[in-house]
C-alpha cells in the first residue's frame, strides 16, 4: 500500500513538473476566409462523402457531406490536405481561390501508409524493422470467428498460428512468432492493444469488427522497445476510433452453421461383434440363439450422431462512429452466440466499446477508450480427463467412439444402452465408462471471463514537434468457473466405486487487476530539408495483481438444485492464492534518415521487474536498425520496373520475464497433500518449501539479427518482402527439472539456449486492375528451424503425457541438444510378424526364430500377426533401448495464400492456409486399433487386421498388440495440411439505389471457415495438439474436432 | 511559438531528465514485492504450531501413495517369496520385470528425498521457534530420525545413494555423488543414535504414530542388522543390533514402560483395522486417517491392496484388489499344512481362508488344495470403522515396527554374537507362544467346516447354534450360495470347549446342512522351537528366518531380509520351481495361476537393487554408475 502511495506521488510530481516547465499556449492570428468545393473519386468520378479536409499544420478540419461538398475557414497561406481511406492524400495550396474541387487518386498501396509500431507510427516506406502488416478489412474481418487470433493463421509470414482443438473457449490458439524461444515458459506474443502492453491478453475480449489495424513486430529492432516482454514478438492492435465525419451507424449481422468435416468410421455392429467374439467375449453376444450372422444387418447405435450436431453461430455488431473537428467518437457493441458441434457445449460473448477523442485546445487532447466484454463458454472438456486419475476410459471422445453399438442381451436392449448411464456388461470396478451422451447432457461446466479495459490519455503539444503523452490504463479480468456433476455424469456416477465425492461441484474465481501508466515525450524535427530526426523517451510503470479462490463441495445432498445446491454438501478442496508483480521501464528511440535514403533506428529499453532479486532487477535491451532505400539512389531512378527497393538490417536484444511472481525467493506451502494425522486426529496441515528460490535468476535474453529486402515493382503491382533472421535465446528462463535428491522437482534457472532461424517471404500482387474488375493475390511462406543449443546439465529432456496409465512409464517427447525441441520418441514399427519369422515346431505351433528379435513379449508367447518393432541395438529384443526419434512436432514451413476478386459490387475472397512437415501422434488409434479393453468398438480400419487369410503388415491380429505402453511410428502421422480457411463472397448494392433511402450501403455476404481440408491425417483434424507446449506438440487424444462454419451475413451503414 | 528557442528547450529537457532521475531513486521500493499467499523461510518457523506443521510435512512422505500408502503395499515386490502379485501384469517392479524408468521406483526415490530435504530444512530453522526445549528436542529427534529412516529406505533399495545432511539452498546444487552404502549407514546410525536421546518415550507418546524412543531403538536394531548382513557385511553391527533390540525389550526403568505382545495375534491386526493403538505391541506405524471425504488426503490402501479380494459393493466390506496371493511355501512354513486349521494361529489370519464375492457378500472358504488362491488376510477392510468405506481410501495404519520383530531381531543378533543362547531362544519362543494362543482362553471354536451344504435349498442364511462341547460363547454366521450353506464364519470364538460343539442350523428355508466345529489346540500344542532347530547357530538362524516369515509376512520386510541373508535369488527361484514343477510337499500352482510364476522366472541378480531413473541420472551427473543390470 505504502509503495503505491509513493508511486502515485512520484508520478504526480512528474506530471506537474512537465506542466509547470512547459506552459503557455500561443495562438496564431491571421486573415480568415471560407473556401468551398467538392471532392471526387479519381477512378469513378463519383462524389466522395466523409473525406477529411484539413489545414496543414493545424488541427482544424472538416469532412465532405453526402453531396461530396465541404466548406472550411482558412487563410491564403494555408494548404488544404485531403485525406480519405483508400486514397492518396492530396495537398492543395489555397492562394486566392475560394472554390477548390479536388480529385483523389484511388490507391491503397502507397508507401505513405502509416504503420503503428511500438510507441509511435512510421510511414510504411520508412520502416527499418520487420513488421507484418495485416489488411484487417480484407482478411480477418471476413472470417466468421469469435476472436482475432482464430483468424490470424496463415496471414503473416513468420507468424505461426495453430489451434489445439475446437473446444469453445478453449481452442488453445497458439501463436508462435519466428519459432519458440522458450522451452518451459509461455511462447505467446505480447499484445499491445491501443498502446497497452498486456502479457495476459485474452483475444476473445476483443471484437474483430472493432479492429482498425493489426501489425506484428518481428525483429529485434521493432520489438526491443518492449524490452523484457518482447522476446516472443509483439502484436499491435489498434481499435477503430471516431472519424471526422457525419455519424455513421453500421450494423453487421450474420447467422451461421457449423459442422464437422468428417466423422470417424467405426466398425459396424457385425464387425464389432466379430471382433468381440475373437477376443473371447462371444458369450455376451451369442445369446438366445444369436449367431454372428444375426448382427449382419443390425444398424446399431451411431454414437457420433448422438454427440455431434449442427452448431449455430449468431453474430451481431453495431457501431456508431463519427466526429467533429473537436470530438471524435466510436461506440460499438456486439453479441456472439455459438452452440457448438458437440451437444451442450458452446460460447457467448457480450461486448461493448467506447472510444472518445477530444481536442481541448490546440495543444491539449484527451481521449478515453473503454472496452467491456463478458465471454463465457460451457460444456464438457473433451480432451481433459473427467476424473482425478489419468484414466483412459474417462475421456469424452474415447467414450463416444468406443461405446459399443449393440448389446447381445434381451434384458438390455439398444434403447437401454442409449438411455442408461451404465452399460450393464461392463465391470464397473475397473471400467469407469459411462454413457457419454447422458453424461455430456448432464454436465454443468461453465466459465465466464469478464474483462474491463479502460485507457485514458492526454497529449500536450509543447512546441512544434515536441509532444508529451501520458496514458493510464486499467485492465480488470474476472474469470469464474462453476461446475456441478450430478449422478448422471461420469464424475458424479454413483456406481463407480472409486467415486468418493458423490455428486459434487465447485466454484473458482481468478481476478486479475493490472494498472499501468506511460509517459512519453516525442520530438520530430527536420534539419536542412535532408535530415529527418525524431526521438522518443518514456517512462512507464505497471502493476499486476492476481487472486485465485475457490472450493469444491462433495457428497451434495440435493443434486436437483445443481450448482445452487452446493451448500448441502461437504466442503472439500479449498483454493486460495494471491500474487503481484511490478514493472518499471525507461525507454527511448531515435529515428534518423538522410533524404529518406539512409534510415537509422536506435532504441533501448530498461526494464525493472519485481520478479528478480535486488541485483538482477534491471534488464537492458538495446537495438539498432539500418535501412537503405536503393530506389532513392540516382542510379536506380532509371530502372522503371522498380518503384521501391529497400535493404534492411537490424540487430538487438529483447527479453522474456514470464516466470512466477516470486521466483527468487524460497516459498513455503501449507498443503493438504503434505499433511499427517497423529493419533487418528484431524490431520495437521504440513508445511514445506514448495518452491526453491533462485536469487541469481535474471532476464532471458534473445539476440536477433534480421536482414530484409522490400521490393515494389511494376507500379507497385508487385510487392515482395523477404526476411532472413537468426534468433538466439540464451539464459533461458527454464523451469528446469531438478535432480530429485534435492527434494525439488523443478526450479527456475537461466539455463539453456535455443536458436531459431528462418526465412520469410511475402508476395503481394495485383494481377488485374480494371475499372470493374480486380484480382489481388497475397502469398506468404515461412520456414523456421528450431535447435536447442544447451540444456541444464542434461543432454536431453524427456516428457511424458499423462493420459493412460499404461503409458505413464513411456516418455513420448525428447528435447535434445542439437535438435529441435519436442520431437517424438518411440519405436519404429515394422508391421507384423509373419509366418516366415517362425519355426513350426508342431502342427499349428509356431516359435519365433532365434534370429528374429522379439517385440518385448516373451518369445514363447509371440504369435504370427503380432506387432513387430525394429530392434535398433540388435540385442534380440525390443525394449527401452530401441527407442529413437520418430517424428517432428514442428512444421517445416507454414503459410497462406489469399486471392481477392472484385467485380463491381461483388467480391470474392479465397484464402488457403497450410502447414507442412509436422507430425501428430494419433493416440486415438492406440485405443481403437486393437487393445486389451473389451466392449470397445474399434475403427473400421481395424477390420483389415492380420488373419491367416489376410496376412498383411497393416494392422496386427486380434490381441496382437504386444507389450503395453509403447508409442511407435504406427500412430505417428504426417499432419501436413492445406485448408480453405476462409472463403467469403460478398455483394454490395450500388450506392445510387440507396441514396434516396438515406442508406449509405448495404451488403450481403456468405462466408465459410475451414470449408475444405486436404490432408493425409486420419484423425478428425490435423490441426490438433491437446497437450500443447513447446516440449509436447502434436498430441491427439479425444480432441474436440475443429468444425467448418458457413455464415450468411448482412451489413449496412446508415 | 517563437517564444521557444532551442536553448530553452534543451534547458527544459534537462530539467525533465533530472526530475526523472530523482523519480528513479524514489521509486525503487516499487519493485520490491513479497509473496502474498506463501511464507518465506524468514517469515515462518517462529512458533511451535508452525514447527509442528513443518514436522507434519516431514512425516507426510511415509504415508503417501508413492510409499507406504499404496505402492509399497504389494505392488513393488517387497514381499519377495511370501507372495506373488496376482494381477496378470508382465511388466513393472511388482513382477520383477523392471525398466530403469519404472515410475513407481522413481517416485519412491523422489519421495524419500523430499522427506529428507524437508527434515533438513526443519532442522536448520528449528532454533527460531519460541517453544520449550523439551518439545524442540523431541522435534529435532523426530526430524533426525526420519531423515535417517528415509536414507535407510534409499540405501536398502538403491545401494550407494547421495547422502543429504543439509537442506538444498540453490538451484545450482544439481550434483551429488553416490555415497558408499557403509557411509550412508554410518550417518543413519549416527542420526538415529542422536535422535534416541531426544525423542519422547513410548509412555509419553502413548501411540504408535509418533516416533518414540522404542521406535528409534527398534529401527536402529533393524538398521544395524541390515548393515551387518549383505551387501555391506559389517558384522561388528550384530552386537549393536542386539544391544538396541535389548533396549526395547528392557527399556530404561525411567522410561516407565514395558513392551509386551498382544496375546492374540489376530487382534494385533484387528486393532489396526479398527483404528486402535497398542503401543505395547505396535511400536511405530504409518498413520492413515479417514476415507478422503473430509477434504484431507491422509488415507492409505492398507487392506485395499493387500486385503482379501473383493470387488462387490456391499457397504460392510471394503473394496480390495487382493494383489498379494500367498505362496504355497509360506503356507507350508506353518504347522498342519494339510488341515484347514493350523495350531499356529497366525496362519489362518495372515493367509485368508476364504474369498469374498457379490453384493451382499458371500464368503467362500478355500479347501486345503487351494493354496495359491489365498490372498493376504492380515488387513480385513470388513473391520474398518470409518464409514463409508471408499474404494481406494481407507484409514488402516500400517505397522513399521512391531515388538515381535524386535524379539526376533534380538534373537538373530544374539545368535550371531553369542550363538543360540537361552535369551535368544526365549525371545523366539515368546513370539511363538503368542502365535499358538497360549495366553488366550482355551479352547475356542476357531473355524467351522461345512461338510454338507444342505439337502433342501436354503433361501436365506439360517441361524447357527453351537451346543455342547463344554464351552460357551461361540457364535457364527452362515453364508449361502445356490441354496447351499457354503461357509460358517466365526463371529466370537467362545471359550472353555473341551470337545467340538454340535452345530445346528435353523430357519433359512432349507435343511440337511451338516457342519463341524474346529477347535483351537492351545492347551495341547507345543510351541517351543525344537532342539534340532536351536541345536546350532546355523539351524537357529534358519528357524529365525522362517519365524520372521510366519510372524511378519506382508509387512514389507521380506525382500530386505532375504537380501541381507544373501538368499534373495535362491529363495525366489525356489518359488518358481514350486509353482511350475512342484517341490514336494509343496504343490504346483493351478493352471490358471501358472503364469504368475513369471515374476520368479524373471527375477535376477540385478533385482537386488532398484535402478535409478534415467531422468535422475541425466540431471545428476554424479549418480553414476547405474546399478548393475539396468
Amino acid at each position: 500500500m505504502n509503495e503505491k502511495i509513493k508511486y502515485y506521488k512520484c508520478l504526480l510530481s512528474f506530471i506537474i513538473i512537465v506542466n509547470v516547465v512547459l506552459v503557455n499556449i500561443s495562438l496564431a492570428v491571421a486573415q480568415i476566409k471560407t473556401v468551398t468545393g467538392k471532392v471526387y473519386d479519381g477512378q469513378t468520378n463519383e462524389l466522395l462523402t466523409g473525406v477529411s479536409v484539413k489545414l496543414k499544420n493545424s488541427s482544424l478540419a472538416v469532412t465532405t457531406g453526402a453531396d461530396g461538398g465541404y466548406a472550411i475557414k482558412c487563410k491564403e497561406t494555408d494548404v488544404l490536405v485531403f485525406t480519405y481511406v483508400g486514397f492518396e492524400p492530396l495537398e492543395i495550396s489555397v492562394g486566392k481561390r475560394t472554390a477548390i474541387n479536388a480529385t483523389l487518386k484511388n490507391d491503397s498501396k502507397t508507401l505513405n501508409d502509416v504503420v503503428v509500431v511500438g510507441y509511435g507510427q512510421v510511414k510504411k516506406g520508412d520502416l527499418t524493422g520487420s513488421v507484418g502488416v495485416l489488411n484487417v478489412a480484407e482478411t480477418i474481418e471476413k472470417a466468421p470467428v469469435m476472436s482475432l487470433d482464430q483468424a490470424l493463421a496463415g496471414r503473416i509470414a513468420g507468424v505461426q498460428v495453430s489451434a489445439s482443438q475446437g473446444q469453445p473457449g478453449k481452442e488453445g490458439i497458439n501463436i508462435v512468432i519466428r519459432g519458440a524461444g522458450s522451452l518451459t515458459q509461455s511462447t505467446a506474443p505480447l499484445y499491445v492493444v491501443d498502446g497497452f502492453p498486456n502479457e495476459y491478453f485474452d483475444a476473445g475480449s476483443l471484437n474483430i469488427n472493432d479492429i482498425e489495424s493489426i501489425n506484428v513486430l518481428k525483429d529485434a529492432s521493432a520489438i526491443a522497445i518492449y524490452g523484457a516482454r518482447g522476446a516472443n514478438g509483439v502484436i499491435i492492435v489498434e481499435t477503430k476510433k471516431g472519424k471526422l465525419a457525419a455519424p455513421a451507424v453500421t450494423y453487421n449481422g450474420s447467422q451461421g452453421y457449423q459442422q464437422l468435416w468428417q466423422r470417424m468410421e467405426m466398425m459396424s455392429p457385425y464387425e464389432f461383434v466379430k471382433y468381440e467374439i475373437e477376443r473371447g467375449y462371444g458369450p455376451n453376444y451369442l445369446t438366445n440363439g444369436r449367431t454372428l450372422e444375426s448382427y449382419r444387418d443390425v444398424e446399431g447405435i451411431n454414437w457420433q450422431d448422438q454427440l455431434f450436431r449442427t452448431g449455430k453461430v449468431g453474430i451481431h455488431n453495431i457501431a456508431v462512429r463519427g466526429g467533429t473537428a473537436q470530438t471524435r467518437y466510436s461506440i460499438s457493441a456486439s453479441i456472439y452466440n455459438n452452440d457448438a458441434v458437440i451437444i451442450n457445449t458452446g460460447s457467448n460473448r457480450y461486448q461493448g466499446r467506447l472510444a472518445l477523442d477530444q481536442t481541448l485546445s490546440q495543444k491539449f487532447k484527451v481521449g478515453v477508450n473503454v472496452n467491456y466484454s463478458s465471454n463465457s463458454y460451457y460444456g464438457t472438456d473433451a480432451s481433459i480427463t473427467n476424473r482425478d486419475q489419468a484414466s483412459v476410459t474417462s475421456y469424452l471422445l474415447y467414450n463416444v467412439l468406443g461405446y459399443r453399438p449393440v448389446t447381445g442381451r434381451n434384458d438390455f436392449t439398444e434403447d437401454d444402452l442409449l438411455n442408461n448411464l451404465i452399460d450393464s456388461d461392463i465391470n464397473t470396478n475397473n471400467d469407469y465408462r459411462v454413457n457419454p451422451i447422458l453424461s455430456t447432457k448432464n454436465e454443468y461446466n461453465k466459465t465466464w471471463n469478464n474483462t474491463l479495459f479502460a485507457n485514458a490519455y492526454l497529449t500536450y503539444d509543447i512546441i512544434k514537434g515536441l509532444t508529451f503523452k501520458t496514458t493510464g490504463t486499467i485492465n480488470v479480468n474476472d474469470a469464474n468457473r462453476e461446475y456441478f456433476y450430478n449422478s448422471f455424469t461420469a464424475q458424479g456416477n454413483p456406481t463407480n466405486p472409486g467415486n468418493y465425492r458423490g455428486q459434487w461441484g465447485g466454484k473458482q474465481a481468478t481476478d486479475r487487476y493490472i494498472w499501468s501508466n506511460e509517459n512519453i515525450l516525442t520530438y520530430k524535427k527536420k534539419f536542412n530539408t535532408n535530415h529527418n530526426f525524431d526521438a522518443m523517451v518514456g517512462f512507464s510503470s505497471q502493476k499486476t495483481k492476481m487472486k485465485t479462490g475457490g472450493f469444491s463441495s462433495i457428497n451434495v445432498g440435493n443434486e436437483l438444485l445443481g450448482i445452487n445446491g452446493l451448500a448441502s454438501g461437504t466442503p472439500s478442496t479449498i483454493i486460495n492464492s494471491a500474487g503481484e508483480n511490478t514493472l518499471l521501464s525507461y525507454l527511448g528511440r531515435i529515428n534518423y534518415d538522410y533524404k529518406s535514403k539512409y534510415l537509422l533506428t536506435l532504441s533501448a529499453r530498461a526494464d525493472g521487474s519485481s520478479k528478480f532479486s535486488a541485483n538482477n532487477k534491471w534488464g537492458y535491451f538495446p537495438s539498432g536498425a539500418f535501412a537503405w532505400k536503393l530506389s532513392s539512389e540516382s542510379f536506380m531512378k532509371n530502372i522503371k520496373v522498380i518503384n521501391d527497393a529497400k535493404l534492411r538490417v537490424s540487430y538487438g536484444l529483447v527479453g522474456n520475464n514470464r516466470v512466477d511472481d516470486y521466483p527468487y525467493q524460497d516459498q513455503l506451502t501449507q498443503a493438504v497433500d503434505a499433511s499427517y494425522s497423529w493419533n487418528n486426529a484431524t490431520p495437521t496441515l504440513g508445511t514445506f518449501i514448495s518452491r526453491l528460490g533462485n536469487s541469481d535468476l535474471t532476464w532471458e535474453t534473445s539476440k536477433q539479427l534480421d536482414l530484409g529486402l522490400d521490393l515494389s515493382l511494376f507500379k507497385r503491382r508487385i510487392e515482395f518482402i523477404v526476411d532472413v533472421y537468426r534468433k538466439d535465446t540464451k539464459d533461458l528462463l527454464l523451469n528446469a527439472a531438478m535432480p530429485r535428491f534435492t527434494g525439488y522437482a523443478t526450479a527456475y534457472k537461466n539455463i539453456g539456449a535455443i536458436r531459431n532461424q528462418g526465412i520469410e517471404i511475402t508476395l503481394n500482387t495485383v494481377n488485374i486492375k480494371k475499372k470493374d474488375f480486380s484480382w489481388e493475390t497475397n502469398f506468404n511462406i515461412s520456414f523456421n528451424r528450431n535447435k536447442v543449443l544447451a540444456l541444464s546439465g542434461e543432454t536431453n529432456r524427456l516428457e511424458t503425457i499423462q493420459w493412460n496409465q499404461n503409458y505413464t512409464n513411456s516418455p513420448l517427447y525428447i528435447t535434445e541438444v542439437g535438435q529441435p525441441a519436442g520431437q517424438f520418441l518411440g519405436y519404429i514399427w515394422e508391421g507384423n510378424y509373419q509366418y516366415s519369422d517362425f519355426d513350426e515346431t508342431a502342427t499349428g505351433v509356431y516359435l519365433l526364430k532365434a534370429a528374429v528379435p522379439t517385440n518385448g513379449n516373451p518369445r514363447a508367447s509371440i504369435k504370427p500377426g503380432d506387432i513387430k518393432y525394429r530392434d535398433l541395438n540388435g540385442d534380440g529384443t525390443v525394449d527401452d533401448k530401441d527407442r529413437t526419434i520418430i517424428g517432428r512436432g514442428t512444421p517445416i514451413h507454414t503459410g497462406g495464400l489469399s486471392n481477392i476478386f472484385k467485380y463491381k459490387g461483388f467480391d470474392l475472397n479465397v484464402f488457403f492456409q497450410w502447414s507442412y512437415g509436422n507430425d501428430v501422434i494419433n493416440a486415438n488409434r492406440l485405443m481403437f486399433e486393437g487393445t486389451s479393453l473389451n466392449l470397445l468398438n474399434q475403427f473400421a480400419t481395424y477390420t483389415n487386421r492380420w488373419t491367416p487369410e489376410n496376412q498383411n503388415n497393416e494392422q496386427y491380429r486380434t490381441n496382437g498388440y504386444g507389450p503395453s505402453g509403447r508409442y511407435s511410428t504406427k500412430v505417428i502421422e504426417d499432419a501436413s495440411y492445406i485448408r480453405l480457411k476462409t472463403l467469403s463472397f460478398g455483394y454490395r448494392i450500388p450506392a445510387k439505389y440507396l441514396s434516396k433511402y438515406k442508406i449509405k450501403s448495404i451488403g450481403f455476404t456468405v462466408a465459410a471457415q475451414n470449408l475444405l481440408t486436404i490432408t493425409n491425417y486420419t484423425g478428425f483434424d490435423p490441426e490438433v495438439s491437446t497437450r500443447n507446449s513447446v516440449l509436447t506438440p502434436g498430441f491427439d487424444y479425444s480432441a474436440y474436432p475443429n468444425a467448418r462454419t458457413v455464415v450468411f451475413g448482412i451489413n449496412a451503414t446508415l | 511559438m517563437q517564444r521557444y528557442n532551442f536553448f530553452d528547450m534543451k534547458y527544459k529537457l534537462i530539467c525533465l531528465l533530472v526530475t526523472t532521475m530523482v523519480l528513479v531513486s524514489s521509486c525503487k521500493k516499487f519493485l520490491e514485492t513479497t509473496p502474498l499467499s506463501n511464507n518465506t523461510p524468514e517469515t515462518f518457523y517462529g512458533t511451535e504450531k508452525q514447527i509442528m506443521s513443518a514436522l507434519a510435512g516431514v512425516y507426510d512422505r511415509i504415508s503417501r501413495s508413492q510409499t507406504y500408502g499404496d505402492q509399497m503395499l504389494g505392488r513393488m515386490g517387497l514381499d519377495a517369496d511370501e507372495a506373488f502379485f496376482n494381477n496378470g501384469a508382465v511388466e513393472g517392479v511388482a513382477v520383477y520385470n523392471v525398466s530403469a524408468s519404472d515410475v513407481n521406483i522413481a517416485n519412491n526415490y523422489n519421495f524419500w528425498y523430499d522427506g529428507i530435504n524437508r527434515a533438513n530444512a526443519l532442522l536448520e530453522n528449528l532454533h527460531k521457534a519460541a517453544m520449550s526445549e523439551e518439545n524442540r528436542n523431541a522435534v529435532r529427534g523426530e526430524a533426525l530420525f526420519l531423515r535417517a529412516y528415509y536414507h535407510f529406505m534409499l540405501v536398502l533399495y538403491w545401494g550407494d545413494v547421495p547422502l543429504m545432511t543439509k537442506a538444498v539452498k540453490s538451484a545450482n546444487e544439481t550434483y551429488a555423488e553416490r555415497t558408499p552404502s557403509k557411509k550412508v549407514y554410518e550417518q543413519i546410525i549416527a542420526d538415529m543414535t542422536e535422535a534416541e536421546t531426544l525423542v519422547k518415550t513410548a509412555r509419553e507418546v502413548g501411540f504408535g504414530g509418533r516416533i518414540n524412543k522404542s521406535a528409534v531403538r527398534g529401527i536402529l536394531a533393524r538398521v544395524c542388522l541390515q548393515m551387518a548382513g549383505a551387501p555391506v557385511n559389517d558384522i561388528s553391527k550384530y552386537k549393536e543390533a542386539r544391544d538396541w533390540a535389548l533396549k526395547v525389550m528392557l527399556p530404561d526403568p525411567k522410561d516407565g514402560f514395558q513392551h509386551t505382545l498382544n496375546p492374540s495375534y489376530q487382534d494385533v491386526f484387528i486393532k489396526y483395522c479398527q483404528d486402535k493403538y497398542d503401543i505395547g505391541e505396535s511400536i511405530w506405524e504409518a498413520e492413515f486417517q479417514g476415507n478422503a471425504t473430509d477434504g484431507f488426503q491422509e488415507t492409505g490402501r492398507v487392506g485395499s491392496n493387500n486385503g482379501i479380494l473383493y470387488s462387490g459393493s456391499d457397504p460392510n466390506y471394503g473394496f480390495s484388489y487382493g494383489y498379494l496371493n500367498a505362496t504355497a511355501r509360506l503356507w507350508y512354513l506353518f504347522d498342519n499344512p494339510t488341515q484347514l486349521l493350523s495350531a499356529d494361529e497366525r496362519r489362518d489370519w495372515s493367509i485368508a481362508p476364504y474369498t469374498t464375492t457379490g453384493t451382499p457378500v458371500i464368503e467362500t472358504p478355500f479347501t486345503t488344495a487351494q493354496l495359491y488362491e489365498r490372498t493376504s488376510g492380515k488387513w480385513r477392510r470388513e473391520l474398518e470403522v470409518v464409514s463409508p468405506k471408499t474404494n481406494n481410501w481407507g484409514p488402516i495404519n500400517f505397522p513399521l515396527l512391531r515388538f515381535s520383530d524386535v524379539l526376533l531381531m534380538f534373537a538373530e543378533a544374539e545368535n550371531k554374537v553369542n550363538g543360540p543362547t537361552t535369551a535368544a531362544i526365549d525371545a523366539v519362543n515368546k513370539v511363538r507362544r503368542r502365535a499358538y494362543g497360549k495366553d488366550l482362553p482355551a479352547e475356542s471354536v476357531r473355524m467351522v467346516q461345512v461338510t454338507n451344504g444342505g439337502t433342501t435349498n436354503y433361501t436365506s442364511a439360517p441361524t447357527v447354534t453351537f451346543t455342547g462341547g463344554g464351552g460357551s460363547g461361540a457364535a457364527a454366521k452362515a453364508f449361502i450360495s445356490a441354496g447351499k450353506i457354503i461357509r460358517v464364519k466365526m463371529l466370537t470364538e467362545g471359550s472353555g470347549y473341551t470337545s467340538a460343539p454340535t452345530i445346528t442350523f435353523t430357519g433359512g428355508g432349507g435343511a440337511g446342512a451338516i457342519a463341524t466345529a474346529l477347535l483351537s489346540k492351545r492347551a495341547t500344542s507345543a510351541y517351543e522351537l525344537t532342539a534340532l532347530e536351536t541345536g546350532s547357530p546355523e539351524a537357529f538362524q534358519q528357524a529365525i528366518e522362517d519365524e520372521r516369515s510366519r510372524e511378519l509376512s506382508f509387512e514389507c520386510l521380506r525382500k530386505a531380509d532375504l537380501i541381507r541373508w544373501g538368499k534373495f535369488i535362491t529363495n525366489m527361484k525356489r518359488i518358481e520351481r514350486d509353482m511350475t514343477i512342484g517341490n514336494s510337499p509343496i504343490p504346483t500352482a493351478p493352471s490358471n495361476l501358472q503364469s504368475r510364476a513369471f515374476a520368479f522366472r524373471t527375477v535376477s541378480e540385478r533385482d537386488l537393487l532398484w535402478p535409478f531413473s534415467p531422468t535422475e541420472m541425466s540431471l545428476n551427473q554424479g549418480l553414476r554408475p547405474q546399478n548393475p543390470g539396468f
